[in-house]
């Protein structure tokens, strides 16, 4: 706990300069505070309506949204306090044990082995449901682009829609002799970005007409530690590429809080590259396809996922066309402990 | 005065590998009898590092004085658990995964007190970076 109050906090691996208990508490104060009032409030709009002369109440719709909207900021502020006491008088072991019982009555647990055998590691259902047709399993794409290319899209669309209207507003007041300069000024800067904004969209829309589907398969998921196995790549598309890059990647990923923001910051800890072609020409009749070997480092960790925290491991493949930007293209795979046991815990 | 808990593991040294039972012992010392109101012993894994910190519970006991004879929380006690498959103990950048065992005893007037016994879960260091191996020793 710290030795004085701080409005602003910080926070460094486990350690925090405020008290998570002062924060609780005041969090609980906040409740009752709201509870309290919404109950005397309530006991107002009551009182008026028995009390008060007929004249004088109010009316009896107005009543009945006054009682629903404080009923509900009580309702809010009991369930608040309530679960705030609660979190102080149980330690966090225990909260954890009982939101573990209840994951663990979940319906669909039986047909979900792999969950259990392997606690905190994602599930793979998505991930093996795929099947290939040069190796085993075809790999999902965890995909950038469309999100992408709609925001640019939308972007474009909306700027130019209010280039449009300004001018269209700026011509017709000057025909009519009422010259609005501040307007007609801004319409050349506008128009610049008008221009880069389109300039963006058509190089995404090529991007996406001129680079095909990517497809990774592999040999097996998921993957183990020390196991060699095979990938297979077969890029398509019409595009005539600098170099094509397929990379095994790790990242640890971290969601935080400072104060009302959330937050997230990824590191990368391991990169290996698979493959590493130069000068390609990618046709409709002849697109890229090849294998390639690929072995986990013996000591490497296995996919993890908890509220807060992650570690992925992806294939990531980069292209760099002679014409345009590059893109990437991101493929999760599952990596398993070396020691697999089917005892469940 | 806070009362000293001791926890003992049996073969956790190097490390725990998956599957392998867990044998705690644990024992409160230097307090009065009638004191502790509740004691709590688990086996949990927790994260620490740039994220806000998750907690993996694996065994959870909970005993208070009804529960044992003459009301007496002090005396020695053994808990058994086999250790899942994961997450297994790790060292990264900006992630790192501990396992413990943690016994918290709840004393008069809202008093706490708690110790955690740290083991490792896996039969290497799990760092695929250089930098964690490093971090490890």
């Amino acid at each position: 706990m710290s030795r004085k109050f701080r409005i602003w906090q910080k926070k460094r691996g486990r350690r925090r300069t405020g008290s998570p208990t002062a924060a609780t508490f005041g969090e609980a104060a906040i409740y009752a505070g709201m509870l309290m009032a919404a109950v005397a409030a309530l006991g107002a709009v009551i009182a008026d309506r028995v009390l008060a002369p007929a004249d004088a109440r109010l009316p009896l719709m107005g009543f009945w949204v006054a009682t629903v909207v404080i009923g509900l900021l009580a309702g809010i502020g009991a369930t608040g306090l309530i679960s705030r006491l609660w979190l102080m008088r149980t330690s966090a072991e225990r909260r954890g044990a009982l939101a573990q019982k209840a994951a663990g009555i979940d319906l669909l647990a039986d047909q979900l082995p792999s969950t259990r055998d392997f606690p905190s590691i994602p599930r793979d259902e998505h991930l093996i449901n795929s099947p290939g047709t040069n190796l085993k399993y075809r790999l999902p794409r965890s995909s950038t682009l469309p999100w992408e290319f709609l925001a640019v899209g939308v972007l474009t669309l909306s700027w130019c829609a209010v280039l449009g209207v300004g001018i269209v507003t700026a011509t017709h007041t000057s025909l009519v002799g009422n010259w609005r300069w501040p307007l007609i000024m801004m319409m050349f800067p506008m128009s610049g970005i008008a221009f880069w904004l389109t300039y963006r969209f058509l190089a995404t829309l090529r991007r996406v007409t001129r680079v095909g589907p990517t497809n990774v398969e592999v040999s097996n998921q998921p993957f183990v530690p020390g196991v060699d196995y095979d990938i297979h790549l077969s890029q398509a598309g019409r595009i005539l590429l600098r170099s094509l890059k397929v990379t095994l990647v790790c990242d640890e990923e971290a969601i935080f809080r400072e104060g009302t923001d959330v937050r997230s910051e990824s590191r990368r800890v391991f990169e290996e590259r698979l493959l590493e072609m130069k000068s390609l020409e990618i046709t409709d009749d002849r697109p890229f396809s090849m294998k390639c070997g690929l072995s986990l480092p013996g000591n490497a960790m296995h996919s993890f996922r908890s509220a807060s925290n992650a570690i992925h491991w992806r294939v990531v493949v980069e292209g760099l066309p002679r014409y345009g930007d590059r893109f990437e293209r991101a493929f999760s795979v599952l990596v398993h402990p070396t020691r697999v046991n089917n005892g469940r815990s | 005065m806070e009362p000293l808990i001791s926890i003992q593991l049996f073969d956790h040294l190097p490390a725990y590998r998956p599957g392998d039972v867990l044998k705690c012992d644990y024992q409160i010392d230097a307090v009065a009898e009638g004191e502790i109101q509740a004691v709590e012993a688990s086996v949990l894994w927790y994260t620490e590092g740039k994220g806000d910190e998750d907690i993996g519970v694996h065994f959870f006991e909970r005993r208070m004085p009804a529960d044992v004879e003459e009301g007496d929380l002090r005396p020695l006690k053994s808990f058994s658990t086999p250790l899942p498959n994961s997450p297994l103990t790790y060292v990264g950048q900006i992630l790192t995964v501990h396992w413990c065992v943690r016994v918290r005893a709840f004393l008069r007037q809202g008093r706490e007190s708690f110790m955690d016994y740290p083991f490792r879960l896996g039969d290497q260091l799990n760092g695929v970076n250089n930098e964690s191996d490093a971090a490890i020793g």
